[in-house]
């Protein structure tokens, strides 16, 4: 990746100024931040940001829209749970463990599916989803462990035990949840950037000309498809050690994909940035609205996320990525002006000086 | 007690392909995959129990009345998808897509905190009456949701092969460029498509009210089973929904009485992966070169 | 009937033998044969649903033929998917332009030269200086997507041009340009001719495409009806029934 010239391009410097602050901020957050409640909205802000990056791996970067890919989320969680419950394996090698897992099935998966365009891809993976989903709900015990069906596990109560992924404050699920998403989002920088970047690109944008220039289709998708599993994998075990207890609807079930494909949509498909300002801009909707209209309206939250999704759709489909661009100008403008202003201030005073000099 | 499996199965499965039909017609007219196709059955079936419950008609009456209420709802819908569709030819379809997937969930959750989250039960003139016959036990109200699918599905032909709106919409199924070359106005089309597939999805929900339970997710099954019926039988013909419900509607039947509930919808949904990575034309559909 | 290779006539590059397609009952594409000298440059025409486009598919990649063989430099290429065909030196351009139109102009044909390197910056360069050998260098950082026709033309060349081909197949390139821009596109094209790149032209603009080409073949109803330098292709008998027209004039000297 080449450097950027930043007095050649104004806009560069100021989206890495504002990253930069906007990361030092939330590395900063905790130290002054005590109140618990808003712990765990930034936590949830953090992973749905996370698990719609991963998602955007493939639906933005390789343009296979995946309505299923709470499949992913939940075999990590349920492989990484497992390894815990029946064999005290620590749950951060089982994080390990349950992305690789999940990065085979996505290529496996990935490899007779790929060849469905459009929709037709997008209801094979909601039916393979619901597919792991179903089986796991009626399946009680598999190969003599215990997967409990549709009650789901409990993960045992360790108290503070950081080599076993368990923290008695919040504290520290929040830089683990900031270093992953941090970490997401340097990968899918990296590929936007490199050589499969472009590829994957040019598939999304028209497969048939990019095949024309010597690309494979096939092979550049099941990448995209590795990495997108492998991250969201990890980041189911990341929600089993938060939540502590996992079932088929949370971790397997559609309400979850679907979470994924709207934040994403919303905050703009195809960016790095794009699924991390739709969760910035939704999940804390989500959390309050669940905290003060409570179980019997349930399902407000989905009102605004359907409200949203409808208008982001219609009038800004690049999504909210879109509104904040078309910020950079003015903003990049006010600055040089200013710059400008305070370049004219100085050399009004240099000429002040000047003149009383010469006066002596 | 297989045959009485048999026929519940059957006469489920029409009213299964009555519903798949907007969905199909959809797909089939616009290639717009209708993700708030549910939610639609759901408006539809809120309706009735709202009349019925406030003017005291019979549910059936109801669903008369509510039939061209969802024509116009269809055509609403019709109409703020046309400019997202018409917007960029190979993106459009999928940004319809997604702004459905939105509607839906706007849709189900308003009514949610309206009606709250209870199943409603409405009864009609022939709710709890049974026929029998050949020792099989016939339930009055699906035997009456059946035969009027039937008898829509007959209108329908009527529709697509007798009406010019119905013509432009076989020519627009078959090719759009054409179509639109020969004149056919392709936002009309959206719109009508919209309109009909939302009160046939309307008489569908009519029929179901005086049996079925009703719930603001209750559309959220149909959606799924209207998918796999649409793959099964093959997009935008009369016949693949019939028979696709049909087979839907058996499978779901014995693999109640024979297996495990769950086992059953595994069942199902391992049949529509194999039919879209083998054969994605369905059954009856026809190949695209 | 295909042309005997004499030792003093310059390799072919390209050797198609028997080609033939069907789809269901049609017979797009029946028993072609041609072959096509390195570095020349032949014009395929014909009429419309002569099969020209499905024997450039067949060509690319894009269908299996039925029957017949395509041999490219020695190697039987017949049936390879459309990467591999490229990867092994032979570009197309589509006739309905493609391009990706997310990326700028540049970025496009960085996904061209990716082909031949891994390293980002020295695909940038090379995409740079195939910009400037076509004449989009100033318009470069555009998006793709708002290009004029003219522009999206250049562009499907220097994309493919960017795989560095020793064939391209060139897919009715001057359709929808007016007079001048055609005039530009041909003095592009003999500039890249010149590169030594052999060039295989669909073409319906006639007076182009006959001034450009060494050699023609027509083709109608899916059968070759015609093969042979343009001034003698303008006065065969069948193909001037089949298509030119009585009232064709070709006026020898123009071109080459």
């Amino acid at each position: 990746m080449e450097a950027p010239d930043l007095a050649e391009d104004p806009k560069k410097g100021l989206r890495i100024a504002a990253i930069a602050a906007l990361v030092l901020a939330a590395v900063l957050l905790p130290l002054g931040v005590q109140n618990i409640f808003l712990l765990h909205i930034l936590i949830m802000v953090f992973f749905y940001a996370y698990m719609a990056s991963a998602w955007n791996l493939l639906a933005g970067f390789a343009g296979q829209l995946s309505f299923g890919h709470a499949a992913f989320a939940g075999i990590g969680a349920y492989i990484s749970t497992l390894l815990f419950i029946a064999w005290g394996i620590s749950p951060w090698i089982g994080m390990a463990v349950g992305g690789l897992a999940a990065t085979v099935v996505s290529v496996l998966v990935g490899y007779p599916c790929f060849r469905l365009r459009g929709a037709y891809y997008s209801l094979v993976t909601i039916a393979f989803a619901e597919i792991i989903r179903l089986y796991v709900t009626s399946t009680q015990r598999v190969a003599g462990i215990e997967l409990k069906g549709a009650a789901g596990l409990v993960l045992p109560l360790k108290g503070q035990a950081p080599w076993l992924f368990q923290f008695d404050s919040k504290v520290p699920y929040y830089y683990t949840i900031l270093v992953m998403l941090l970490a997401v989002a340097t990968v899918g920088t990296w590929v936007k950037h490199s050589k499969p970047g472009y590829y994957l690109a040019a598939i999304r944008d028209n497969q048939d000309a990019a095949e024309a220039l010597g690309v494979k289709a096939a092979r550049m998708k099941l990448y995209a498809a590795a990495l997108s599993g492998f991250f969201t994998g990890m980041g189911g075990t990341f929600y089993a050690q938060y939540i502590m207890f996992i079932d088929p609807v949370s971790v397997l079930g559609i309400d979850l994909s679907v979470n994924l494909v709207v934040i994403s949509v919303i905050g703009g498909i195809g960016t790095v940035t794009g699924p991390v300002l739709g969760s910035f801009f939704m999940t804390p909707l989500s959390e309050v609205t669940r905290l003060y209209l409570g179980s019997s309206y349930a399902g407000a939250h989905l009102v605004l996320y359907g409200l949203v999704l409808m208008l982001v759709v219609a009038f800004m489909p690049r999504g909210l990525w879109e509104a904040l661009v078309t910020l950079e100008g003015p903003i990049t403008r006010w600055w040089a002006s200013a710059r400008h202003r305070g370049m004219q201030v100085d050399s009004l005073k240099q000429a002040a000086r000047n003149e009383s000099r010469e006066r002596q | 007690m297989l045959l009485q499996n048999v026929v519940t199965g059957l006469l489920m499965g029409s009213v299964y392909g009555l519903v798949a039909f907007g969905l199909s017609l959809l797909f089939g007219v616009m290639k717009i995959v209708n993700f708030a196709h549910g939610a639609v059955l759901m408006i539809g079936m809120y309706v009735v129990v709202s009349l019925t419950g406030l003017v005291g008609f019979d549910p059936y009456l109801s669903a008369a009345i509510g039939t061209p209420m969802l024509f116009v709802i269809g055509y609403l819908l019709g109409l703020s998808v046309e400019p997202i569709l018409m917007r960029e030819r190979s993106t459009g379809p999928i940004s319809v897509l997604l702004w459905t997937l939105g509607f839906s969930l706007f849709a189900i959750n308003i009514v949610l905190i309206i009606f709250g989250a209870d199943y409603r039960v409405v009864e009609s003139f022939v709710s709890g009456k049974t026929l029998e016959l050949a020792g099989v036990i016939i339930s009055l109200p699906r035997l009456g949701a059946a035969i009027v699918a039937v008898v829509t599905f007959v209108g329908l032909y009527l529709l697509l092969t007798r009406t010019d709106v119905g013509k432009a919409m076989r020519a627009t199924s078959q090719d759009m460029e054409a179509a639109r070359m020969l004149g056919i106005d392709e936002r009309k089309m959206c719109r009508m498509a919209f309109a009909i597939s939302s009160a046939t999805t309307a008489v569908a929900a009519g029929v179901l009210v005086p049996f079925y339970y009703v719930s603001p997710t209750v559309g959220d099954v149909f959606q799924l089973k209207s998918f796999v019926i649409v793959v099964l039988g093959g997009i935008g013909t009369i016949s693949g929904c019939l028979l696709g419900g049909l087979i839907v509607g058996l499978v779901e039947s014995l693999g109640a009485q024979y297996l495990n509930a769950t086992y059953a919808q595994m069942v199902v949904f391992l049949v529509f992966v194999v039919i879209l990575l083998v054969r994605p034309m369905g059954l009856l559909g026809k190949e695209r070169e | 009937m295909s042309l005997v290779n004499a030792s003093s006539d310059p390799p072919l590059v390209l050797e198609v033998r028997g080609l033939t397609k069907r789809f269901g009952g049609l017979t797009a594409v029946d028993n072609v044969s041609f072959g096509l000298a390195e570095g020349s440059i032949l014009g395929l025409i014909g009429p419309n649903g002569a099969g020209k486009t499905t024997l450039f598919n067949m060509l690319s990649g894009v269908y299996r033929p039925q029957k017949g063989r395509v041999t490219f430099r020695g190697e039987d290429i017949t049936g390879l998917p459309p990467a591999d065909i490229c990867a092994r030196g032979i570009g197309r351009t589509f006739q309905i332009t493609k391009p990706f139109g997310s990326l700028s102009v540049v970025d496009n044909v960085m996904v061209g030269a990716f082909l031949r390197t891994n390293s980002v910056r020295q695909a940038r360069e090379e995409s740079w200086a195939v910009c400037r050998t076509v004449g989009l260098e100033a318009r470069g950082k555009l998006a793709a997507k708002n290009l004029t026709i003219a522009d999206r033309k250049r562009l499907e060349l220097a994309r493919a041009l960017a795989t560095r081909p020793r064939l391209l197949l060139l897919d009715e390139v001057m359709a929808g340009l007016n007079p001048s821009e055609i005039e530009e596109i041909m003095a592009l094209l003999k500039r890249i001719n010149a590169l030594g790149i052999t060039l295989l032209i669909i073409e319906h603009v006639m007076a182009a495409v006959m001034r450009l080409s060494h050699t023609i073949v027509v083709t109608a109803n899916g059968r070759k009806i015609a093969e042979g330098p343009p001034e003698r292709i303008a006065r065969d008998e069948a193909v001037i029934q089949a298509y030119l027209g009585e009232e064709y004039q070709f006026a020898p000297g123009a071109g080459h």
